[in-house]
């Protein structure tokens, strides 16, 4: 059996909000969780938040979360707050797992932790790693190379508030910034996902002639990136590089396994654009975008955003009617796109979920399995359904 | 959690906030004060109700800082749409002037060639000839009757070679604007003479049954030019 409880507390002084979702969360339960998911906004010192959110709970409640651009409650979408998510788990075992990877590969850091989640051996994975020092793709591929493509894995790179210069995790009551954080489920847990971006492919195919670290693009079919895509944007190019995140680029072909989407999924696997490199003409993405890839240019309407997240929640819902647990991992692109409109974006899944525990946050890249196997995406509406039997 | 210091006991704690005061009660969740038996029932109940205010103090607070909050961001999307409107103005304001440019030549371009479209040139003493090539509308007769009496009024001309050599069709139209060209002509002492005029264009005249008494036809302009003399001479 599974039971949760979701609370969020928007405060003016870091510790204050930390420990008010903590008080709040043990009235919301009424006994100390076993664990807890926690995200915080990043405009909050993390440290403070933290300290004020543990020092409410037992020692032995384990913390697990990470810094985030926004965050997702049962009710709603709210910007700034401390948002926590208490579990008491009967009949479900669970374990934290933690990585320091700062500076190191991200594909030999994903192999590390995943010996971790191997020895485990969870029927689901709960992951939050660094959204600004981790490769997340690469990260991912380590960790499937060690536990296999199988393990349903569920979560999001932690984010900050749009600066994209720290983001933070949580472990217990350690704060790690580089690294991966994640919660193990094992036991009768069944899972259910929904991935959906709305972005429509617009224009020519272009090839990944030169990519650096996997996240600089600097030629697109021999010619600099930069030149290309601010042809593309056309009277909009002055806003770069702030423009890019409205117009990300999709992964249309020229790479496999867990970096192109089959065809018919109907799901484009997109990749932001959050910086460029005037000097070097390039394109700087949050995501993995390999050299050969073949990328197009994309758009997408707020309406299309819109849509596509209820097409995850009607889908999703429609798979799993009676949820224990509800998790939604948006990205801070599409919440920049639909702007004030973005908590419509979550109407349809609190409609169909109707007081379901909900728990989620605005993330720097999504992890949602396609077809049974986990991918890092971007810019896109992910949900995920769980329940215990 | 139970709070290090109760606020209901300590010394001076009526002096807090009633904010803070709220804030501490409500952070307690094992006061003895409120389990023990001896406490009178009306206290753990007013205590009960202070602790639940507490809670909702909180949350109110919560809700009217996200409220702020979103209140920031809307104002923020506010202002981002209000400097796209106005940068799409600035646009609009750009292209506007492009176009108004672009009239404005296309303008002079059609005076241009509404001018050349009738030229008149004294071929004698006298005597004007007007060449018209393609058609001829109802504003381009009214352009060379306007530029013809001028020229007549300035001039004092005697005769006016109106050539149709350029003229492949005519219809009901065109032949009422010649004759109103020339009958406006007569009116201030010239003769109108038309040349060129094509077998196909006769042919039209004829059968269109418009009088033509008062029109002369010549074969070609050096026919007109030879009438001219030998009616200037005549007279």
């Amino acid at each position: 059996m599974i039971q949760a409880a979701t609370v969020s507390i928007v405060h003016d002084d870091a510790r204050s909000a930390g420990r008010d979702a903590a008080q709040e969360l043990l009235l919301e339960l009424g006994a100390a969780p076993a664990a807890v998911l926690l995200f915080a906004s990043a405009r909050y010192d993390q440290a403070e938040v933290l300290a004020g959110f543990a020092g409410e709970l037992p020692p032995s409640t384990k913390i697990v979360g990470c810094s985030s651009y926004a965050e997702i409650n049962a009710e709603e979408a709210l910007t700034g707050s401390v948002t926590a998510m208490g579990l008491r788990l009967t009949g479900v075992a669970f374990e934290t797992f933690k990585i320091d990877g700062a500076g190191a590969d991200s594909l030999a850091v994903g192999r590390a932790f995943g010996a971790q989640v191997k020895a485990f051996a969870p029927d689901l994975l709960l992951l939050f790693p660094d959204g600004l020092k981790m490769n997340g793709t690469q990260f991912l591929l380590g960790l499937q190379e060690v536990v296999g493509r199988a393990l349903p894995i569920i979560g999001g790179m932690a984010a900050d508030t749009g600066t994209f210069t720290g983001t933070f995790e949580y472990h217990g009551r350690e704060l790690i910034s580089g690294g991966a954080v994640g919660l193990g489920l094992k036991g009768r847990v069944q899972v259910v996902t929904a991935a959906k971006a709305g972005w429509l492919p617009v224009g020519a195919r272009r090839t990944c002639t030169r990519v650096e670290g996997g996240k600089a693009i600097l030629e697109l079919d021999g010619r600099p990136a930069l030149h290309l895509y601010k042809e593309y944007l056309g009277d909009r190019a002055d806003e770069m590089p702030a423009v890019g995140i409205e117009f990300p680029l999709g992964i249309v072909g020229g790479v496999h396994g867990t970096q192109r989407l089959p065809e018919g999924e109907g799901l484009l696997l997109v990749r932001a654009v959050i910086g460029v490199d005037e000097e070097r003409k390039a394109l700087l993405c949050v995501g993995d975008v390999p050299a050969g890839a073949e990328v197009c240019m994309t758009r997408a309407g707020k309406e299309d955003l819109i849509q596509a997240a209820d097409a995850a929640a009607d889908a999703a819902c429609a798979a799993m009617p009676e949820p224990a647990l509800a998790f939604v991992f948006d990205c801070m692109g599409r919440k920049l796109v639909l702007g004030a409109r973005y908590k419509d974006e979550l109407k349809k899944s609190f409609a169909l979920l109707r007081g379901v525990p909900t728990i989620g946050f605005y993330t720097y890249g999504e992890l949602s399995p396609v077809q049974g196997v986990t991918m890092y995406h971007d810019e896109t509406f992910t949900l995920a359904l769980v329940k215990a039997g | 959690m139970r709070c290090d210091r109760c606020v209901l006991e300590r010394e001076g704690g009526e002096g807090l906030s009633i904010e803070a005061f709220l804030e501490k009660l409500g952070a307690c969740t094992a006061c003895p004060l409120l389990e023990s038996a001896e406490t009178p029932e009306a206290v753990r109940a007013l205590a009960r109700r202070h602790k639940e205010t507490a809670r909702l103090v909180r949350k109110l607070g919560s809700k009217a800082r996200q409220q702020q909050i979103d209140l920031g961001e809307l104002t923020a999307e506010m202002q981002k749409y209000e400097a796209r409107v106005a940068k799409l103005e600035a646009m609009h304001r750009a292209s506007t002037r492009e176009l108004q440019a672009q009239i404005e030549l296309a303008m002079g371009q059609e005076a241009a060639m509404r001018a050349m479209s009738t030229p008149i040139i004294r071929v004698w003493e006298g005597v004007l000839a007007l060449p018209v090539i393609g058609q001829l509308d109802r504003a381009r007769a009214e352009l060379i009757l306007a530029s013809l009496l001028t020229e007549i009024r300035d001039r004092g001309s005697s005769h006016a070679i109106l050539d149709l050599t350029g003229v492949s069709e005519i219809d009901a139209a065109t032949a009422d604007h010649l004759l109103r060209i020339s009958g406006a002509a007569q009116l201030l002492g010239t003769q109108v003479i038309l040349t060129g005029l094509h077998g196909r264009v006769a042919q039209a005249l004829v059968a269109l049954d418009v009088d033509l008494s008062a029109v002369t036809a010549v074969g070609n302009v050096e026919d007109a030019i030879r009438f001219c003399m030998s009616a200037r001479r005549r007279a």
